[in-house]
């Protein structure tokens, strides 16, 4: 089929500029919501929830002790009241009257329960280090402690109370997270082995699940606040990205491309031309992965020369063009985390006599220096991408650099094993703390480091800023490790993240989490929109 | 005749089982497993996962303990969708598959060999050409390039079909014909050619020195002798139809097999991988062996010449 791959990619480019001047011809009624999805959400349960599908999905049919509004501010939810201790490591939260959807009182009990088997030692819940901040939760999941000794209590029908280990400024923001919601206590269970109608305590209940096609939920008119819901069903088409852009502009679908689809790569600089190209900045960072226990980026001085002659402007330009933004350290600027540059955008000069340094402490010559190959995930951005940078290094240091694509897992498991010198990767964030992008490098053994990198200091700091009280010593403690890390240049960022979507203007009140969920809650239609 | 099915029937089930193991071991052999993702899981979660699937038991004992599982006729579940098991995921995606392909079907059947004759027919005349150009055109335009021209053309422009999606009968058009093309094609060529041949045969001559008119021969006579090998093709085709193209699936939005089939295999979701599999081989070895025994009752030559050479047909 390969051959045949460059005409596909012309028709599909004729496609998107034959259709730019389509107008929406139809109309939507105008409380039902159609969006396009990639794929099937791989679970209902929040609790093993992953992909981006089911997240949105989440925020759809469950509710947690805080919610983000269509503002992006985070308010009380199922709690109606927190109380937070002096020492800030007790909170006690004080739950207001509300039912599952199938009738039933949700309680403290719900919660407690939720959260003390997501931490059960033979629950397989992916997401389970998230709670680990709970007082005895990382014990009890290692099966040292009993499930009583977890600091999570519900002392009443309505009041929970939770401990944590050490004072963690997120924590309110996590108890707004899918990992966090309760789940009913027939789901708790295990006795269903059916989701095909899973009860949850959401804006939304689910109606029908036709798998690869359709997902739909409808107002649950049981969810304590249901009079600010105002979208009467919303449905998830499961649909191929160039299909889905089709769709769009015949007027049968309200939103494409991010967070629950992609945007065909080819479409993007047309759709951006326009005018119809939404952009919102994401919680992640595109990077080059260096293996540096593999020369030749066993190099400090030449990870941060390849670092340094990058010209991300350029490949966000040209490339990408999609408004990502150039990546001047790890920690995306959605973050809040204001950290310095660490270094300018394209420096060739700093770059070559890094990279002079470094093949004269280690090798003499260039020609001595080990072949230096790129890997990547075949895919289309990626291909790219890797061409554009392959020409970038060969041009900055006169070397012949290879580019290598392969399959996304047998990708995965090569980095897994450290069969690699570099790759094309990126990090996307599941809270936003940048704790989050930070702990990737705790250790050289940390499951996420592919780099291998690892650094005393480094540690410590972060240790350290577990332990701290004042939040803003904890920043300064995080940013003085982001510092570290910069120095060792384990990974050479490339891009914040952006998603790119297209939405009918009509549609108001969406919240889209730089996280990559929306929520629907108070989403509606605005009918004076012409 | 019996005998010689007993025999094919006995080889089908050795090729299922010789399959099964040959899957079983390559899938495993690829680098990747299900739980292996860029966002690395936590090593003990990534383990336990392993665990409570088999995944980290030696790979004979996983064999014998799926083998075991399939005797009872559990597929197992998928590792990659929670709680869905691949009995159930081809239980909701064949029918649709078989659906889209058997429209699909019943387009190529008639229309491939009513081409093919009329080529036959007018073999001198510009229907011959016109039948071969359009068999070349079906032939060597992939599906997916005329399935998105169709998609482009009838629907998005001229609103004729809907554009994608799946629930009735007119979303089912357009992929039927994206997905029939090809093999009407083939089987305008098969029938074109078998057909010029058989007409060269003395008893054909015979029939026309008799005044026979010629369609009458060719509908009459000639057709049963060429049905031996377009039976042949069209049986394995008919299995690959009906459980589903990838790419007309992708293009018009529709959730049937093939899409299961191609992304269980870079999910690394090896029950499911399994499952289709050898759902496939099995549809494949039915149908192939319910084409030789009509084979065997139109020709009844193929029996017998089975029997001289004790030999496979």
């Amino acid at each position: 089929m390969s051959r045949y791959t460059p005409l596909f990619l012309i028709l599909h480019a004729l496609f998107y500029m034959g259709c730019s001047h389509d107008e929406t011809k139809k109309t939507t009624p105008s409380s039902s919501f159609t969006i396009a999805s990639i794929d099937d959400p791989h679970t209902l349960d929040p609790r093993l929830m992953g992909d981006l599908s089911a997240t949105t999905i989440s925020h759809m049919l469950f509710e947690g002790l805080m919610r983000t509004n269509a503002n992006g501010i985070l308010e009380p939810a199922i709690a109606n009241h927190v109380t937070i201790s002096e020492d800030l490591k007790t909170y006690t939260f004080k739950l207001r009257p509300s039912e599952w959807s199938d009738g039933t009182p949700l309680t403290a009990e719900d919660f407690a329960e939720t959260w003390l088997s997501t931490l059960a030692p033979n629950f397989l819940a992916r997401n389970a280090y998230q709670l680990f901040m709970i007082k005895g939760a990382k014990q009890f999941k290692d099966g040292l402690i009993s499930k009583k000794l977890v600091g999570v209590k519900a002392t009443s029908p309505d009041t929970l109370v939770v401990e944590l280990e050490h004072p963690t400024p997120y924590f309110l923001e996590l108890t707004s997270c899918h990992f966090y919601f309760p789940v009913h206590p027939e789901t708790r269970s295990e006795s269903t082995d059916k989701e095909d109608a899973i009860i949850g305590n959401g804006p939304f209940k689910q109606n029908r699940w036709e798998h690869r096609s359709v997902f739909e939920v409808v107002k649950n008119p049981l969810y304590w606040d249901a009079n600010a819901v105002h979208l009467d069903t919303i449905t998830l088409q499961i649909l191929d990205e160039a299909t889905a852009l089709q769709l769009f502009k015949a007027g049968s679908l309200s939103w494409v491309g991010s967070p629950l689809s992609t945007l065909p790569q080819d479409a993007v600089a047309s759709l951006k031309q326009e005018g119809s190209l939404q952009i919102l900045p994401g919680a992640g960072t595109h990077w080059f992965r260096f293996n540096t226990e593999r020369p030749p980026f066993t190099s400090e001085k030449l990870r941060r020369a390849f670092a340094l002659a990058l010209d991300r402007q350029a490949i966000v330009d040209h490339v990408t063009q999609g408004n990502q933004r150039p990546a001047i350290g790890i920690i995306p600027p959605s973050f809040g985390f204001n950290h310095q540059d660490y270094y300018k955008d394209h420096d060739i000069e700093q770059a070559q006599k890094l990279f002079k340094e470094a093949v004269e402490e280690n090798w003499e010559s260039i020609a001595a220096m080990p072949q230096v190959t790129l890997l990547y995930a075949a895919n289309d951005r990626n291909h790219k991408i890797a061409q554009a940078v392959q020409h970038q290094w060969n041009q900055a240091f006169n070397i012949n650099l290879l580019i290598e694509s392969g399959e996304q897992k047998i990708v995965t498991d090569r980095m897994r094993s450290g069969k690699y010198q570099m790759s094309v990767g990126s990090w996307y964030a599941d809270i936003l703390d940048p704790i989050n992008f930070l702990e990737i490098f705790q250790s050289r053994d940390t499951p996420t480091n592919q780099t291998f990198w690892h650094n005393g200091a480094y540690t410590a700091l972060l240790e350290k800023s577990a332990l701290e009280q004042e939040p803003k010593n904890r920043l300064k403690t995080l940013n003085d490790a982001e510092k570290i890390l910069m120095e060792g240049m384990p990974v050479a960022p490339l891009f914040y993240s952006a998603f790119n979507y297209l939405k009918t203007d009509k549609i108001k009140g969406v919240y889209f989490s730089p996280l990559g969920y929306l929520d629907f809650k108070q989403a509606f239609f605005d009918e004076d929109v012409q | 005749m019996i005998a010689i099915l007993a025999r094919k029937l006995f080889y089908a089930c050795l090729s299922l089982i010789v399959l099964s193991m040959l899957t079983f071991v390559l899938v495993r052999i690829i680098p990747g497993d299900p739980f292996q993702q860029e966002q690395a899981l936590p090593e003990e979660i990534y383990h336990a996962l392993r665990h409570t699937y088999g995944l980290d038991a030696p790979i004979h004992s996983q064999y014998i303990n799926y083998i075991t599982n399939l005797c009872s006729l559990r597929l197992g579940p998928s590792l990659v969708y929670h709680k869905q098991d691949v009995a159930e995921i081809i239980g909701h995606s064949f029918p649709t598959s078989a659906l889209l392909g058997g429209e699909a079907l019943a387009l190529a059947i008639p229309v491939g060999i009513f081409l093919g004759l009329w080529s036959a027919f007018y073999q001198h005349g510009w229907q011959n050409s016109l039948t071969h150009i359009l068999a070349i055109i079906g032939i060597s335009v992939p599906s997916f390039i005329l399935g998105t021209l169709l998609q482009y053309f009838l629907a998005v422009k001229l609103q004729l079909f809907p554009i994608a999606c799946w629930g009735s009968f007119s979303q089912t058009i357009l992929p039927a014909i994206s997905l029939g093309a090809l093999p009407a094609a083939f089987i305008a060529r098969i029938t074109g050619a078998n057909m010029i041949e058989e007409l060269k045969q003395g008893y054909i001559t015979t029939a026309r020195a008799k005044g026979l008119p010629e369609y009458r021969i060719i509908w009459r006579h000639a057709l049963k002798n060429i049905l031996i090998p377009l039976l042949s093709y069209i049986g394995p085709l008919s299995a690959h139809t009906l459980t589903g193209a990838f790419i007309i699936e992708k293009i018009y939005g529709i959730p049937g097999l093939g899409y299961w089939f191609v992304n269980s295999v870079s999910n690394r979701d090896y029950p499911l991988i399994m499952g289709i599999t050898l759902f496939y081989c099995t549809l494949l070895l039915t149908i192939s062996l319910a084409v030789d025994a009509l084979s065997l009752m139109i020709d009844p030559r193929l029996a017998k010449a089975a029997k001289n050479n004790r030999g496979v047909v």
